[in-house]
């Protein structure tokens, strides 16, 4: 069946504004844009059309700023030395995937994320969930989770250096205080926006604690987690870095803060546009993945 | 089974004293029959009926089922059906008319047996495999009411089932339901504030007050199930009706001033 008119069964109530209902839901807290945007109804159904040709002219834009870039830096209008014309930054790439102090870096700062991001939410869900389904934990402890969130956490960053030394340690242990704080903020949301209809069904029809969890809090929850999860990658990545930029002796952040020391700011630039684009494309696959989990969202289709 | 309210009173603590939600009701039902409850909007009735499916503990009084006095909620005695959006969004329709017997504790191969044919029973049997979104108000609560079939409970407790549809829909799948669910010779306990349903699914008709809610009147009404749609037009009918309406208008008039 094609999901774009609605379906009916024959000689049923079949009217036309008997309209397919639900509720938006997108947590107060939790849910990325992209994922969001898709619900609204009617009214986006215009916009999305244009998405071939709004493609189009980002790609222009970007295009026309690094060719202003560069020209600017060919005529003399910005200095090549502090600001490397993009050509220059692209070969520096290619020459830079030959160093192996750069593989060792790039290994170095993709293991503190993975760990920074493992602990970080597993130890975020477990608070997350912890603080979304029980009032007292609650009240007491997120007020404390939001205050954290507001408070810009790099002020901490010299006691961590103090605490985990000049490797790994600080990197991980940074990623893991960013991340985990996104990821309890966004289970608790997550775990909010279910209905409490759906909690009456479940006891109404008499469901265990578990199966109350299983089939209600956690696919209730889901899409808020993932999305959770995605902030929690971002600022493990954040944590990492940054911990690397200032403090550490090692990872993609040393090796940025030593290019610039030395005046090579077209491999810093290289390396920075490299990350860059690396993290743009696990955001996209990650979000790729959060729509297949959060079908049921979807008002048609299917 | 009977369904026996007994000196019933709930009472809600609120913020500068009680709030009677129910004061002192008795009623029962019978194996079979259809009772509807209706009354001014915030009378209490939800609170009667969740008190009677086991939902919420009176502060006085008794119910029972065959004599038993009813501590929790059991489906299989009694199951609710829910005024709206009470399907599960990210399950799909077969998915959300099983787990009221999963959460009852039945084996997922038993659950999705008895799931396939009760969704046939009120008329979705291709819909099975969509989300609640994809579906109209009206088959929402049609799969809502197979959840709650899917039990085979001796009564079934309805929460004004069909207060978010649309007039002609609701008209619609009142008949159509009325008449499956006489058929399958359950009890059946309707919350309405639609003077059309209550008389049109009613074997007997229950009038409560505005707050706290007491039973003012208790009316039969004549004339077998299933009834056709045009038992609306009857004089029965007609004059059930206009005596609700006086009653339930001079209970509201009441609550205004």
């Amino acid at each position: 069946m094609s999901g774009r008119e609605r379906h009916e069964a024959p000689g049923m109530d079949a009217r036309p504004h008997d309209a397919p209902t639900g509720r938006d839901r997108t947590s107060p807290l939790g849910g990325r844009g992209p994922a969001g945007s898709a619900r609204e109804g009617r009214p986006q159904r215009l916009f999305r059309r244009s998405n071939v040709s709004s493609a189009w002219i980002t790609f222009g834009l970007l295009g026309a700023v690094l060719g202003a870039w560069e020209t600017s830096v060919a005529v003399g209008a910005l200095d090549g030395r502090f600001l490397p014309p993009p050509s220059r930054v692209a070969s520096g790439i290619i020459a830079l995937s030959g160093e192996s102090a750069v593989r060792t870096a790039l290994a170095q700062t993709a293991y503190a994320l993975a760990v920074s991001f493992a602990i970080g939410t597993a130890v975020g869900l477990l608070i997350g969930m912890l603080l979304g389904m029980n009032r007292l934990l609650r009240d007491a402890f997120l007020p404390l989770v939001i205050q954290l969130l507001g408070i810009p956490k790099s002020v901490f960053l010299p006691l961590f250096i103090l605490a985990f030394g000049l490797g790994h340690g600080p990197g991980i242990a940074f990623g893991v205080l960013l991340s985990s704080i996104q990821v309890i903020i966004n289970v608790v949301g997550a775990i909010d926006s279910i209905d409490t209809v759906h909690y009456q069904v479940a006891r109404a029809y008499g469901a265990s604690r578990f199966s109350t969890f299983r089939n209600v809090i956690l696919p209730g929850a889901a899409p808020g987690i993932f999305a959770g999860m995605w902030h929690g990658i971002r600022n493990a990545f954040v944590g990492v870095v940054v911990a690397q930029l200032f403090v550490s002796s090692i990872g993609v952040g040393y090796l940025v803060r030593s290019y610039t020391a030395t005046f090579r700011i077209a491999d810093a630039l290289a390396l920075i546009f490299f990350v860059a684009f690396v993290v743009i494309l696990v955001g996209n696959a990650w979000g790729v993945l959060e729509r297949r989990i959060s079908r049921w969202r979807e008002p048609l289709g299917g | 089974m009977t369904l026996k309210v007994q000196d019933l009173d709930i009472i809600y603590p609120v913020d500068g004293g009680d709030l009677v939600a129910c004061q002192n009701i008795s009623l029962s039902v019978q194996p079979g029959e259809f009772v509807t409850v209706i009354g001014p909007s915030g009378c209490g009735k939800s609170t009667l009926l969740h008190a009677m499916g086991g939902m919420l503990r009176p502060t006085r009084g008794t119910v029972e089922a065959d004599g038993t006095v009813i501590t929790g909620p059991d489906p299989r005695k009694a199951a609710f059906v829910f005024q709206d959006y009470s399907l599960l969004p990210w399950k799909t329709v077969i998915q959300n008319v099983e787990i009221g017997l999963i959460f009852a504790g039945s084996t997922k191969k038993d659950a999705r047996r008895i799931a396939v044919e009760k969704l046939e029973r009120v008329g979705l049997a291709g819909y099975r495999d969509m989300y609640p979104r994809q579906l109209s108000g009206g088959m929402q609560q049609r799969v809502a009411v197979a959840r709650a079939l899917a039990l085979e409970p001796e009564y079934l407790l309805m929460d004004e089932p069909f207060g978010a549809l649309d007039e002609q829909t609701r008209r619609a799948l009142g008949v159509d339901l009325g008449e499956r669910l006489s058929k399958s010779g359950r009890g059946v306990v309707l919350i309405t504030h639609s003077l059309e349903e209550a008389v049109y699914w009613a074997d007997r008709v229950i009038v409560l007050s505005s707050r706290p809610g007491r039973i003012v009147k208790e009316i039969q009404v004549h004339g077998d199930r299933p009834r056709p749609l045009e038992f609306m037009t009857t004089e029965g009918f007609t004059e059930v009706r206009a005596e609700l309406f006086s009653l339930i208008e001079s209970g509201s008039s009441q609550e205004i001033a």
